[in-house]
């Protein structure tokens, strides 16, 4: 008994300290722009338009509807990758599982780089991004269920790597087709992730998505633990292995697809964080969901606030992501020799 | 209504492969069945039929009367649980949230165990005498240690029914004998258990009825002394046995000496 | 018997004379020989395409990719529908070359870089095909040569000197203006690429050197803070209202439709000032698209743009006059209406 007060302090602390850093990264971030604004400036423009000012001036433009969306997006799908990602590694019962395992990444910039070729306006391309990550993730869905086997999950996988190299291909088709002096760099930039064009109408279009896919995830936090055992045990266990499956992936795939929707291609969050958060609080996903999600945000804030600030011109977020990621995981391989634990 | 777990007239085994027909058995409660065969004859097989995991080629399963195809797994959770050979999960649990996780079926579907779940866990850490591993990851324990947690988890299950496959397997001596003793303790309390087992000798320590699986058909069940018989039992391994009474009364199984 | 073998002998010789190859010097300083007489330029690239049907739009084999319909009206129609034959270099290579030699062409044209890589596969294409492969030097700057060296090799010199003509004095006009007016009163641009507009080409890049050659102060401008020269880059909208450049070009339909109601934009300068204009971009980009011979209209429409006090001329004019003269085809006045609507106001 007295242990798990212990553990539930240990939880909370994390929590604490994890807000208060997110926190302090969206405070530093605020301050640090390409428009040179003081932390006064901002403290006083925020203060006016609490008091139900209106938005006027340059200054305003740029951090309400510039900076604070830009930063409010990192954070969101900071969180978002991370969650997706605690999610499916544990309904595939594998550390080394990201959120792309079943092709909604790919489909998405699949269903970006159509949208692009076909010059459509920003709005429709990220729409056709949304839903090209959905599709992709449904068609796996289909082609895993016409395999009757007893390894769900592993036919799962082998569908969503089948399915997902089928869109690469088609990517690199359109990108064979795509003009190649402008369509091909566009398609290119949105690839690599950037959170440079984010608005405000792009962070209110993702929550809902957001929103409705974390409620099936908290509501179900128990049972994700036990169906990490392995479709009979859980069973056994009275869960009902597929129908949850099904309902997870529905939430991770939903909000890992808006989540690139609106930032492009980002990986490695999925993939490290939910690592670095199981290390700290161990492996119980109620504990483990919302600590990784403000591990992600803190993530994601830091980098973006890198990424517009590392040079002189816009670094894409995703090759830092990776240059940033790569190391902690082989760290972490390095360091978890005893497997996992 | 029969209480208890009734297969009647089961065929059991994979789409591509069946593995046994014309099972008839039934387990009340506080009776403990032995389940013993050779390797691959498909003991592992017909609990995982019974559970519902997998199904069935023929015939039926209820339990205290109700057919297994009319109850959802959460229903099934509630009236048996289950000690499988596993090797546990890929992630770093402790002792304490698997034997937690045995109280999912009684746990509503949007939930987390309550202080009540905890507080029925932890009695059944103390009853296996393992509460002093309760932080341990599942994964660092020997195999003997992970078995007697896996029974916990089912008895903070608490159903009348619990279905073990080879429960002795990787234990010592001794953990071995406190395992069965554990086991007749739950039989006493009025717990239904049906064990598979590859020593004849926990048979005759524990088992009111004991059923043979050999070569795709089971035998009827019959008490200990009745069933294992030296010619059953060297037909049952493919090698010359001899069961031996000792002077209490009890009895043991020795490998036959000399040459044929 | 001798006098007729010596006849034989004698018209032999003159017949071998008149097939005789030449050799002439590419702008890498490769000598290649090619025949007497060309008939047929496989033409490796957009660039190379562009050149050859301005100055010999008979010789042309094909162009690299079909023609959009908004292309076609500026196109001659006795060459619009050439066979599409793919390309030999740069970004993306799509053409076969065993259909490159069932074409046969006198000669393989490259126009664009000169550096060694396209010197290698100059060389490699030459050897598999054994088709000569002339490469000339792309350079805007080197448009007077390209076009007089082209146009000694094909045959049509008189042609070439027209063309280079028409060059050198845009070059010549452009620069007299230029020398009066320094660089603080020169104005900012920005060139705004993608449907959002972030997307840019950075200075001295040579999908903005058009803009500075008319004498627009790229905003894109980091100088020797770039360790590696990037031609394309992303900017951030923080970056571009710091800059508030006074003139904005695009050539993408969304973001112009959708810049001046942006709140975003809504402060720079080039939007309130109402100086945001869309680039032409039939039958070849007036910008960019390919960063080639065809950008000698922006280049003027450019600078008038920017100087209008300085450098005035009719625009509808002017751009009859060089569609006709480089483009081999007069412009209907509603496809020149519809072509620069949007480039010179809103």
């Amino acid at each position: 008994m007295v242990d798990n007060t212990l553990s539930r302090l240990a939880r909370w602390g994390w929590i604490a300290s994890l807000s208060l850093a997110l926190l302090g990264l969206i405070v530093v971030g605020a301050g640090i722009g390409a428009y040179p604004i003081s932390h006064i400036d901002i403290l006083s423009h925020l203060w006016l338009r609490l008091l139900g000012g209106e938005v006027s001036g340059q200054v305003d433009r740029i951090l309400f509807e510039i900076r604070f969306p830009r930063i409010a997006a990192s954070a969101i799908v900071g969180a978002v990758l991370a969650a997706a990602g605690c999610a499916y590694q544990g309904l595939f019962r594998n550390p080394l599982v990201s959120p792309d395992i079943l092709g909604v990444s790919t489909g998405a910039g699949l269903g970006a780089a159509l949208g692009i070729l076909l010059s459509l306006s920003i709005v429709a391309i990220q729409v056709m991004a949304f839903a090209g990550g959905l599709v992709t993730v449904a068609l796996v869905y289909a082609v895993a269920n016409m395999v009757r086997h007893r390894e769900a999950t592993l036919v799962l996988v082998l569908a969503g790597v089948v399915i997902g190299s089928l869109a690469g291909a088609t990517l690199s088709l359109i990108k064979v087709l795509a003009d190649p002096y402008d369509q091909l760099p566009a398609i290119t930039f949105w690839l690599l992730g950037s959170f440079a064009s984010v608005r405000i109408a792009d962070v209110v279009a993702v929550i809902p998505a957001v929103v409705i896919s974390l409620i099936p995830m908290i509501l179900l936090r128990w049972r994700m633990n036990v169906l990490s055992l392995g479709d009979e045990e859980a069973r056994a266990l009275g869960v009902h292995p597929s129908r949850l499956r099904g309902i997870l992936v529905i939430a991770a795939t939903l909000m890992t697809a808006a989540a690139v929707s609106i930032a492009g291609v980002i990986g490695w969050v999925g993939l490290i964080v939910p690592h670095m958060a199981r290390l700290l609080v161990g492996p119980n996903f109620a504990r483990l969901l919302p600590v990784a999600m403000l591990m992600g945000a803190c993530f994601l804030v830091g980098i973006d606030t890198l990424a517009r600030t590392l040079t002189t011109t816009e670094t894409p977020i995703g090759i830092l992501t990776a240059f940033f990621g790569a190391p902690v995981f082989l760290f972490l391989l390095a360091r978890s020799r005893r497997g996992w634990q | 209504m029969a209480i208890g777990i009734t297969a009647d007239q089961l065929s059991i085994g994979y789409p591509e492969r069946p593995l046994a027909t014309n099972i008839n058995v039934h387990v009340g409660r506080g009776e403990i069945v032995c389940l013993l065969g050779p390797n691959g004859s498909g003991k592992t097989t017909l609990f995982k039929t019974l559970l519902g995991l997998l199904p069935t080629r023929a015939g039926h399963v209820a339990i205290d009367g109700i057919a297994l195809q009319a109850l959802s797994p959460q229903q099934i959770a509630q009236r048996i649980a289950y000690v499988p050979q596993t090797q546990g999960p890929i992630f770093p649990y402790t002792v304490e949230d698997i034997v937690l996780m045995g109280r999912t079926a009684q746990v509503g579907l949007f939930s987390a165990p309550s202080s009540m779940d905890r507080e029925i866990a932890s009695q059944a850490l103390d009853k296996m005498q393992i509460r002093h591993l309760q932080d341990q990851v599942f994964s660092t324990l020997s195999g003997g240690q992970r078995q007697l947690t896996l029974i916990a988890r089912a008895l903070a299950q608490q159903t009348p029914y619990i279905v073990l496959d080879e429960p002795t397997a990787s234990l010592d001596f001794g953990n071995q004998m406190k395992v069965l003793e554990c086991v007749r303790q739950l039989a006493d309390d009025a717990l239904g258990l049906i064990i598979s087992t590859h020593n004849p000798d926990h048979a005759f320590a524990v088992a009111d009825q004991v059923i043979l699986l050999h070569e795709a058909a089971i035998t009827a069940a019959k008490p200990p002394a009745e069933q294992l018989t030296s010619e059953r039992l060297t037909a049952l391994y493919d090698h010359p046995i001899e069961v031996v009474t000792l002077n209490d009364g009890r009895q043991v199984c020795v490998s036959r000496s000399g040459h044929h | 018997m001798l006098h007729r073998t010596l006849t034989c002998v004698g018209l032999l010789c003159l017949a071998t004379f008149a097939f005789a190859d030449r050799t002439v010097t590419d702008s890498a300083g490769r000598t290649v020989t090619i025949p007497d007489r060309i008939e047929q330029v496989y033409a490796a690239g957009p660039p190379a395409s562009i050149l050859t049907y301005m100055l010999a739009p008979e010789m042309l084999t094909g162009w690299p990719r079909a023609h959009h319909a908004y292309e076609r009206p500026f196109l001659a129609p006795e060459y619009v529908d050439l066979p599409v034959t793919g390309r030999l270099t740069g970004r993306g290579s799509t053409a076969n070359l065993e259909l490159v030699i069932t074409l046969q062409p006198d000669v393989i044209l490259d126009f664009g870089s000169i550096r060694s890589t396209y010197v290698s596969l100059a060389d490699e294409t030459q050897a598999q095909t054994g088709i000569p492969y002339l490469l000339i030097d792309g350079r805007f700057n080197n448009t007077p040569t390209a076009l007089r060296l082209l146009g000694n090799i094909l045959g049509v010199p008189e042609r070439g000197e027209r063309l280079a003509g028409y060059a050198d004095a845009l070059f010549a006009e452009i620069d007299a203006v230029l020398a009066t007016i320094p660089e603080e009163r020169r104005p900012s641009v920005y060139l705004a690429r993608g449907p959002d507009g972030l997307e840019t080409g950075v200075k001295g890049s040579i999908n903005t050197e058009i803009i500075e050659r008319a004498g627009g102060r790229n905003i894109a401008d980091y100088g020797e803070k770039m360790a590696i020269q990037r031609n394309l880059v992303n900017m951030s909208m923080e970056e571009i209202i710091a800059s508030d450049p006074d003139i904005i070009l695009t050539w993408d339909r969304q973001f112009f439709d959708r810049v001046y109601q942006d709140p975003l934009w809504a402060d720079i300068r080039a939007v309130k000032q109402q100086r945001v204009y869309f680039a032409p971009s039939a039958p070849f980009g007036w910008i960019d698209r390919p960063p080639s011979i065809n950008r000698l209209i922006g280049l003027k429409w450019l600078t008038g743009l920017l100087y209008p006090e300085h450098f005035q001329f009719d625009l509808k004019q002017a751009v009859r006059e060089y569609y006709r003269l480089f483009y081999h085809v007069d412009v209907a006045e509603a496809d020149l209406n519809q072509l620069i609507s949007w480039s010179t106001t809103r």
